[in-house]
């Protein structure tokens, strides 16, 4: 397999939540209350969308439960 | 008084039979009501492995009953015979009796039908898609060559457009196809009259396509049954389904994962059964993103297939499915050209963690809208052009039963797909989609004089 080029990010972060574990209302307060913003809530797929320092993120969805994945925003485009 | 005259392409031919439509599966009911109450000894389809009944069988016997769509082909053999069948109870789908019509000899259609021609077609279309059922009227190997004209090749070569005796009447009616792209030309006019819910969530930038991608897709998913400009081939696969048309990425045709998002989280939210994605990017080494997913699997736990392109990087070497369509509850869709090989570019299946090529469907030299300010008509290439032709099939399929959604839908698609002879599964998955189309049914096309038609006539004696 070739090498494939990094994707490009936005500095922003995706973050899916397990919904049989928690509320997505219930991470975004504690993504808040420790510094990260949530710009975006998509209730139908429990996602949201998150803004703070990678460090600072990555730090946050450790600590509270019910996160599934958090990764780095990229950009897609057509096929 | 005037009277109407109609001038027939042909006189019409009887074979000395009679149909009779009423209930389907009767089975061995109709065998002994036809036996005890008329005299005639007829055989049921139920008794031919599949039921596959020969045209010898039909000829044999007193008649034979086709249990799946409720028709019995009898000869009876006077008056009597014929007035009793007419009241047969165990057939009557009423208080009013079957429907029995002296069976008709039929022709090969030419593509140039006269309306009266088009009239009997539809009749018979209609009737079959009343009585027809899907079992023990499954397309067949011969039926490989009936295509239509008047289509373009992908819509012939998923069965979507389909000449006769086939049937694929399917509309997508009823049902929501969700195009999340560059936005729709909302001023097409191909599109003039249909029901289109918008939105873009790409900052600053209004739904309009200036792109041209995301027209093009929802052409093929949804695009007319007969352009505007009345000479352009057909190209929209669900013709009457609802539109949403989500801008997910700006008209450079480039987008953000948060946009995406926000794009399947709208039509989950507004019920759409099928979300169509023409876009993606390299996977790389990490495997699918655990959001989409993530994302996928809420989808469809609310009855939502995602379908999405498989990426086109394999022109110099093969390359894995892109990201999000290698998502394992992504319906990931490869590129077929005309001869259903699979498109040069077209990604395909890695190992593990990698996605792989759920099935295929056209994606060379597509013909579809684009803007009015592009030229109205274009063609493009890409595992884009086949996503939308799957998205579009999916609609199709969702509409011919209520329970094809979510996973059902794409267990559907997945087992109705046509496998194709030489290329690896890897490359295609189940191989090119089709359209839930059929064999017809053999329902006669009623003849000038059926008005007149008195149920003593014709009997055997009278057709000689």
């Amino acid at each position: 397999m070739a090498d494939q080029e990094e994707r490009k990010t936005t500095g922003r972060f995706t973050c899916a939540i397990d919904p049989s574990m928690t509320s997505l209302d219930e991470v975004a307060r504690q993504f808040e209350q420790r510094g990260v913003t949530v710009e975006e809530r998509m209730e139908f797929i429990g996602t949201l969308v998150l803004r703070g320092k990678p460090e600072v993120v990555r730090q946050a969805a450790g600590a509270i439960e019910g996160v599934r994945s958090v990764e780095p925003e990229g950009t897609m485009g057509t096929w | 008084m005037t009277s109407e005259i109609i001038e027939l392409p042909r006189e019409p031919e009887f074979t000395g039979r009679i149909l009779v439509v009423g209930r389907p599966h009767q089975g061995k009911k109709a065998q002994k009501a036809m036996k005890n109450d008329v005299g005639l000894e007829i055989a049921s389809s139920r008794d031919f492995d599949d039921q596959n009944v020969t045209a010898e069988a039909i000829e044999s016997g007193d008649g034979i009953y086709f249990d799946e769509i409720g028709v019995a082909v009898v000869t009876p053999s006077d008056a009597d015979q014929l007035g009793r069948i007419s009241s047969m109870s165990v057939l009557a789908e009423d208080a009013d009796g079957p429907i029995v019509e002296p069976e008709q000899m039929m022709y090969a259609l030419a593509g140039d039908f006269g309306d009266y021609v088009r009239g009997f077609r539809d009749a018979a279309n209609a009737l079959a898609d009343q009585y027809g059922a899907p079992s023990g009227q499954m397309p067949q190997a011969a039926d490989a060559g009936m295509l239509a004209v008047g289509a373009t090749w992908g819509l012939q070569k998923t069965r979507t457009v389909v000449s006769f005796p086939l049937i694929q009447n399917r509309t997508g009616k009823g049902i929501k196809v969700c195009v999340l792209d560059t936005g729709m030309d909302l001023n097409h006019p191909d599109f003039a009259g249909r029901n289109i819910t918008s939105r873009s969530f790409v900052p600053g930038e209004a739904v309009q396509d200036l792109q041209g991608h995301g027209t093009h897709c929802i052409g093929t998913a949804c695009g007319p049954k007969e352009p505007a400009d009345g000479t352009t081939d057909r190209y929209g696969v669900a013709y009457e389904a609802e539109i949403f048309a989500g801008k997910v990425l700006n008209n450079g045709g480039s987008g953000a994962d948060g946009w995406i998002l926000a794009g399947i989280n709208w039509a989950v939210a507004n019920k759409c059964e099928v979300i169509s994605m023409s876009l993606g990017a390299p996977a790389g080494g990490a495997g699918f993103s655990q959001v989409y997913e993530n994302a996928a699997l809420a989808a469809l736990n609310a009855g939502c297939l995602i379908i999405a392109a498989s990426g086109n990087e394999s022109t110099n070497g093969l390359q894995p499915v892109g990201r999000p369509a290698n998502s394992p509850s992504i319906m990931a869709v490869g590129a077929l050209d005309e001869n259903l090989r699979r498109a040069a570019f077209s990604n395909v299946t890695f190992h593990p963690p990698h996605g792989k090529v759920d099935i295929a469907g056209p994606g060379v030299r597509v013909l579809s809208s684009i803007p009015v300010a592009q030229g109205t008509h274009g063609l493009k290439s890409g595992t884009s052009m086949a996503t939308p032709h799957v998205a579009g099939i999916a609609a199709l399929i969702a509409e011919s039963n209520a329970s094809y959604r979510g996973s059902a839908l794409w267990q559907r698609l997945i087992a109705t797909a046509d496998a194709i002879s030489g290329e690896p599964a890897g490359h295609v998955g189940a191989g090119v989609v089709q359209a839930p189309y059929r064999r017809n049914v053999v329902v006669k096309p009623l003849p000038w004089w059926w008005r007149y038609f008195q149920p003593t006539y014709p009997t055997a004696e009278a057709a000689e």
